[in-house]
C-alpha cells in the first residue's frame, strides 16, 4: 500500500507580482498529482496551506478543483487538513470545504479519524501554539484509537515541530498522540524526515511543492513523499519536481565585472528562466554600477535580487574624551584623506569658510587650489 | 508605666547598678536614676524575677504548697534589674553621652523614662535627622537617626532573613530620596525592584568591556580565579587598540588567537579564552556592551537607582560591583578635588552618593579578595573624604570581612541567632554593648538594635514599616501559577473558532 504525501502547495502564490511563478506553484502540484497516478498510489494527503490566503482567487480554486477531479477519476481519494494560510483570521467558512461536499476530497482536520481500506486516517486542522496544551484531550482520543487499530495508522497535522525547527515549532513530538505509524507533515517548507522512537513512527515534512515567499533565494529541491505503508515498517521514497531553478551567487565587485556575461549565459540553458539572487559585497559600492553591470543576468533570469553588502572601514571607538579635540579632527583626516597638504588645505582654509556657510567664497577656493595644482602647484 | 518604681541597691559603680522594683522592668527600658548629682537615664540590661519559696524546692509534692504559697505572699517575689548607666540626663540632651564621675548612691529612685526626658535624646529636631521607629520598649518615643552620619560613616545592616533586612534599606533611601539625595542599590535578587518610592530608577547592571580592568573583564567572563594562563592572555590581548575599535568582539578574539597562534605553549589556552568570550558574548550580550558609552550616565542624581545585578552569576556581579564602586569613588573623589581648588567639574555626582551592597558576604567575603571587596574597602576608609556612603547588608555577618564591617560607623542588627554571628557583630560594633548583642536573638520582625554614630543612643527600635515597598519580596509561587493559567486560559485564540462548519456535509 503506497500513498502520496504533499504538502504546503500554496496555491494561488504570485512571487515577484510574476504570472510565471504563479502558474509555477499550479504546475508543481499537478506534477505531483500526475507522478501519483501514473504510479497508482492507493490515496492522497495534503498536509495543509492547500491555497496561500482564506480567499484564493478563482484560478486558484479551480485548479485544485480540477486536480482533484483527475484523482477521483483515478479512483484515488485526496484526505486534507487546513494550514494557517487556508484559515482566515476572522470567523469564515473554509473554500477548501467545497471540495469535501462535492466528493472530490475527504476534510478530515476535525480529529474524527477515518478509514481507508485497512488504513487509519487522522487529522488536525492547524493549531495555535497556546491552543496546543488544550488540545490534550483530543490526542489522548485519536492516539486510544490508533493503539486498538491494527493496520496502518497516519496523522496528518500541520504544525512546527521544536526538534525539527525550535523557532517555528508549537509543539514538541512529547505532545503528539503516539502510536501511529507515519506523522504527516506540513508547515515546514524544507523536507524532514526521522523515526521516533517516542512516538513509534516516522515523522516527515515533504517541504512545500515550489518555494514560498518566506523562503530565501537558494538551490533547494522541492518534492514531496512517497510513502509505502504495507509491511510493519513503513518506508518512505522522496520525489522531486521539476520546478524553476532557484540559483544564489556570492561575489565581489570585480566578481561580478568579470563574470556577469558566464552567469547570464550559463542561466540563459535552463529550460525555464531562473530566480536568481547575488550578494555582492565591496567598498563604496553604487547600485546604478551594479546594476549596469549585472544587467545581462537581468536579463536571463526571470527574477534577480540584488544584495550589496557594504564592507565598512571599521570605525574607532574613543572612550575617552580627548583633551584637543583639533588634534583628534587633523589625526583622522590625515588618515582619510592620505595626504598631508591636502588635509591642511581642508581644515585650515575650506572648514571655517564651509563652517559659516561661506559656500560662494569655499568653491572659489576650491578652483583657486585647483588652478595651482594643474599649473603643477603645490597641492 | 510611670507606676514602675525601684530603688539602687547593692555596690554601685559609674557603669552599672543593680536595682530593687516594685514590677519587672523589660529588658531595652530607658529609666532615670534620680541621683543627688542630678538625674541619669539608664538602660535596663538584664531583669531577674526571684521566689524564695520556690528557689529550693525539695520535691514534686513540696512544690505544689509551695506555689500556693508563693501565689498568696505578696513579699515572696523580688525582682531586680541589672542597670547601664548611660549618662546624666543634661549632657545627654545635649547629644552626648557622658558616664558620670561618681556612681549613683544606693536608694536612689530608679522610674520609667518618660517622652520629655527621651524625646530630646532620640529624636533631635533638626533636618539631618530621619524617623527611622519608636522604642520598642518605650513605645511612644520616637527614634531618628543621624543621615549625615550614614552618608559619612557607612551603616552595617545584619540579620537573618526575612526580619527586616530590605525595610529599612528601604527606609534610609526613602529618607535619603526624599532629602535629594542619590542612592545606589546593588540588588542582586530583585528584592527592590517593587521598591515603588518616588523617584525610583531601576536599570539593569550594564558594563562597557571596554572599560573593564584585566581582572574585572576576566571575572565577568566567569575565568576561575587560579587560571592564571587563561587570565594572562586576557590581559594581553586587551590592548589599548583593541578597547578602541569599532568592533570590539572580534578585535577581542582576533588579538586572542594572535596570541595563540604565535606562542605555542599558549595555543590550547587560549582556544579556551577565546570559547569563555564567545560564551559571554552570548549569555550577557545585553549587560556586557561595548556600544553602551557611559553607564554610570544611567544613574540618576537624586533618586533610588536599583541596579538590578540578578541576570549574573556571582562572579560576574562581583565584577559589576566592583566597576561600579570603583566610578563612583572615582567620580566622587574628582568631584571633592575640584570643588577644593575652587574648579568646575565634570563629574556626574555633584553630591554624595549613598551605595547599598546586598548579600554583602558574598561581595566582602572573608577570607579571600575580590574586586569587589577591593572598592568595598577604599570606599569604607576614603568614603568619608570625598562623600560615597557604604551600607552592607547581608544575612550573614560571620561570612563578612571584618575589617570592612569594623569600618561601618553605626549599626542596625535585627534577629540573629547564631552565635558566630553575634559575635561578629559585637566585635565589629564597639559601641554595642554585650547585654544588647545579647537581645539579638529575643527580636521579632522588625525590631531592631540601632547603634552608633547615627544614633544619640543605642536603643532597641520597632523600625517603621515602609509601606510603599510590597510586603514580602517573596513571590508567592501559588498565586503566580494560579493568575498564569488564568491568562492562559482567557488569551487562548482557537483556530477551531475562526472554521465555520455548517456548510460542511457529514460524509
Amino acid at each position: 500500500m503506497t500513498f502520496s504525501h504533499i504538502s504546503d502547495m500554496h496555491l494561488g502564490q504570485t512571487q515577484y507580482g510574476s504570472p510565471e511563478r504563479e502558474d509555477d506553484m499550479y504546475d508543481a502540484f499537478r506534477q505531483a498529482i500526475d507522478i501519483s497516478i501514473k504510479d497508482h498510489v492507493e490515496f492522497v494527503i495534503l498536509a495543509g496551506d492547500l491555497f496561500d490566503k482564506p480567499k484564493p482567487e478563482g484560478r486558484a480554486i479551480v485548479t485544485l478543483g480540477n486536480e482533484l477531479l483527475r484523482l477521483r477519476e483515478a479512483g484515488i481519494p485526496a484526505y486534507f487538513v487546513l494550514g494557517e494560510h487556508d484559515i482566515s483570521r476572522v470567523s469564515a467558512t473554509p473554500v477548501p470545504y467545497i471540495y469535501h461536499n462535492l466528493g472530490v476530497a475527504r476534510y478530515i482536520g476535525d480529529g474524527t479519524p477515518v478509514r481507508n481500506g485497512k488504513t487509519l486516517i487522522a487529522g488536525f486542522d492547524k493549531m495555535r501554539r497556546d491552543e496546543v496544551q488544550s488540545r490534550a484531550g483530543d490526542f489522548e482520543r485519536v492516539q486510544r484509537i490508533a493503539q486498538e487499530h491494527s493496520g496502518p495508522s497516519i496523522l496528518v497535522m500541520h504544525q512546527g515541530i521544536m526538534e525539527v525547527n525550535e523557532i517555528i515549532g508549537e509543539l514538541a513530538v512529547n505532545d503528539l498522540p503516539r502510536s501511529f505509524s507515519y506523522y504527516a507533515m506540513g508547515h515546514i517548507h524544507d523536507r524532514y524526515e526521522r523515526y521516533f522512537e517516542h512516538l513509534g513512527g516516522t515523522l516527515a515534512y515533504p517541504g512545500s511543492t515550489e518555494a514560498g515567499s518566506t523562503e530565501i533565494i537558494r538551490e533547494t529541491g522541492k518534492g514531496f513523499f512517497q510513502v509505502d505503508a504495507s509491511g510493519g515498517q513503513v518506508s518512505t521514497s522522496w520525489t522531486r519536481l521539476d520546478t524553476r531553478p532557484h540559483r544564489s551567487f556570492s561575489l565581489t565587485y570585480e566578481e561580478l565585472r568579470d563574470r556577469a556575461a558566464t552567469i547570464a549565459s550559463q542561466l540563459a540553458g535552463y529550460p525555464k528562466n531562473p530566480v536568481v539572487k547575488i550578494k555582492v559585497s565591496g567598498q563604496h559600492l553604487d547600485m546604478n554600477e551594479i546594476n549596469a553591470l549585472a544587467g545581462p543576468i537581468h536579463d536571463a533570469a526571470l527574477y534577480c535580487n540584488i544584495v550589496p553588502e557594504q564592507s565598512v572601514e571599521r570605525a574607532e571607538i574613543i572612550t575617552e574624551r580627548p583633551t584637543k579635540t583639533r588634534d583628534v579632527l587633523v589625526q583622522h583626516t590625515k588618515k582619510s584623506l592620505n595626504d598631508d597638504a591636502l588635509s591642511e588645505f581642508a581644515i585650515n582654509e575650506l572648514l571655517p569658510l564651509l563652517a559659516s556657510d561661506k559656500t560662494g567664497e569655499a568653491l572659489s577656493c576650491v578652483m583657486e587650489n585647483y588652478a595651482k595644482f594643474k599649473s603643477g602647484g603645490a597641492t | 508605666m510611670s507606676q514602675k518604681t525601684g530603688h539602687v541597691i547593692g555596690d554601685t559603680k559609674s557603669t552599672t547598678v543593680e536595682a530593687i522594683t516594685s514590677e519587672p522592668f523589660s529588658v531595652g527600658e530607658y529609666v532615670t536614676i534620680e541621683s543627688k548629682q542630678g538625674a541619669m537615664l539608664g538602660m535596663v540590661e538584664e531583669s531577674t524575677v526571684h521566689s524564695m519559696l520556690l528557689s529550693d524546692v525539695p520535691t514534686f509534692s513540696d512544690a505544689a504548697k509551695l506555689v500556693e504559697l508563693s501565689h498568696t505572699n505578696t513579699r515572696d517575689k523580688k525582682f531586680t534589674s541589672r542597670i547601664s548607666v548611660v549618662g546624666a540626663m543634661d549632657i545627654i540632651g545635649r547629644g552626648r553621652s557622658e558616664i558620670p564621675a561618681t556612681p549613683p548612691v544606693p536608694g536612689d529612685v530608679v522610674t520609667s523614662a518618660g517622652a520629655g526626658d527621651l524625646g530630646p535624646v532620640f529624636a533631635p529636631e533638626h533636618g539631618s535627622w530621619a524617623r527611622i521607629g519608636t522604642l520598642l520598649r518605650n513605645g511612644d518615643i520616637p527614634v531618628k537617626i543621624n543621615l549625615d552620619k550614614v552618608a559619612s560613616r557607612h551603616v552595617g545592616i545584619l540579620a537573618m532573613t526575612g526580619m527586616g533586612k530590605s525595610n529599612t534599606v528601604a527606609l534610609l533611601t526613602r529618607e535619603i530620596v526624599a532629602r535629594n539625595g542619590t542612592v545606589v542599590i546593588f540588588d542582586y535578587h530583585d528584592d527592590y525592584t517593587t521598591l515603588g518610592i518616588k523617584r525610583t530608577n531601576i536599570l539593569d547592571a550594564k558594563v562597557n568591556p571596554r572599560t573593564l580592568g584585566p581582572d574585572e573583564f576576566a571575572d565577568m567572563l566567569d575565568f576561575r580565579a587560579n587560571a592564571d594562563k587563561q587570565r594572562g592572555i586576557l590581559e594581553r590581548a586587551l590592548t589599548s587598540n583593541v578597547r578602541k575599535d569599532g568592533d570590539f568582539w572580534t578585535a577581542l578574539v582576533e588579538a586572542i588567537r594572535e596570541i595563540g597562534e604565535t606562542e605555542r605553549n599558549n595555543k590550547a589556552a587560549s582556544l579556551r579564552v577565546i570559547e569563555k568570550v564567545n560564551t559571554a558574548k552570548r549569555r550577557l550580550g545585553g549587560m556586557l556592551d561595548p556600544e553602551i558609552s557611559d553607564p554610570m550616565s544611567l544613574i540618576k542624581v537624586g533618586h533610588a537607582n536599583i541596579l538590578s545585578t540578578s541576570e549574573f552569576g556571582e562572579r560576574q556581579a562581583n565584577a559589576a560591583l566592583s566597576y561600579y564602586m570603583r566610578e563612583i569613588l572615582d567620580d566622587r573623589k574628582d568631584a571633592t578635588v575640584s570643588r577644593r581648588h575652587g574648579k568646575a567639574s565634570r563629574s556626574r555626582f555633584a553630591t554624595p552618593v549613598f551605595v547599598v551592597i546586598e548579600e554583602a558576604h558574598a561581595f566582602v567575603p572573608k577570607g579571600h579578595d575580590t574586586g569587589a571587596k577591593y572598592w568595598a574597602s577604599r570606599i569604607a576608609r576614603e568614603g568619608r573624604k570625598f562623600g560615597v556612603g557604604l551600607c552592607i547588608v547581608s544575612q550573614r555577618p560571620r561570612g563578612i570581612d571584618i575589617d570592612i564591617l569594623s569600618q561601618m560607623g553605626s549599626f542596625a542588627a535585627m534577629r540573629m541567632i547564631q552565635a558566630d554571628d553575634q559575635r561578629q557583630v559585637e566585635a565589629a560594633a564597639e559601641s554595642a554593648g554585650q547585654a544588647l548583642v545579647g537581645q539579638l536573638s529575643t527580636l521579632n520582625v522588625g525590631e531592631a538594635v540601632i547603634t552608633g554614630q547615627w544614633t544619640g543612643l543605642d536603643a532597641i527600635v520597632k523600625v517603621d514599616e515602609v509601606r510603599e515597598k510590597a510586603a514580602g519580596a517573596d513571590q508567592s509561587a501559588v498565586s503566580e501559577w494560579a493568575s498564569d493559567l488564568k491568562k492562559r486560559r482567557t488569551g487562548i485564540e482557537r483556530s477551531g473558532d475562526m472554521i465555520q462548519k455548517d456548510l460542511l456535509l457529514k460524509k
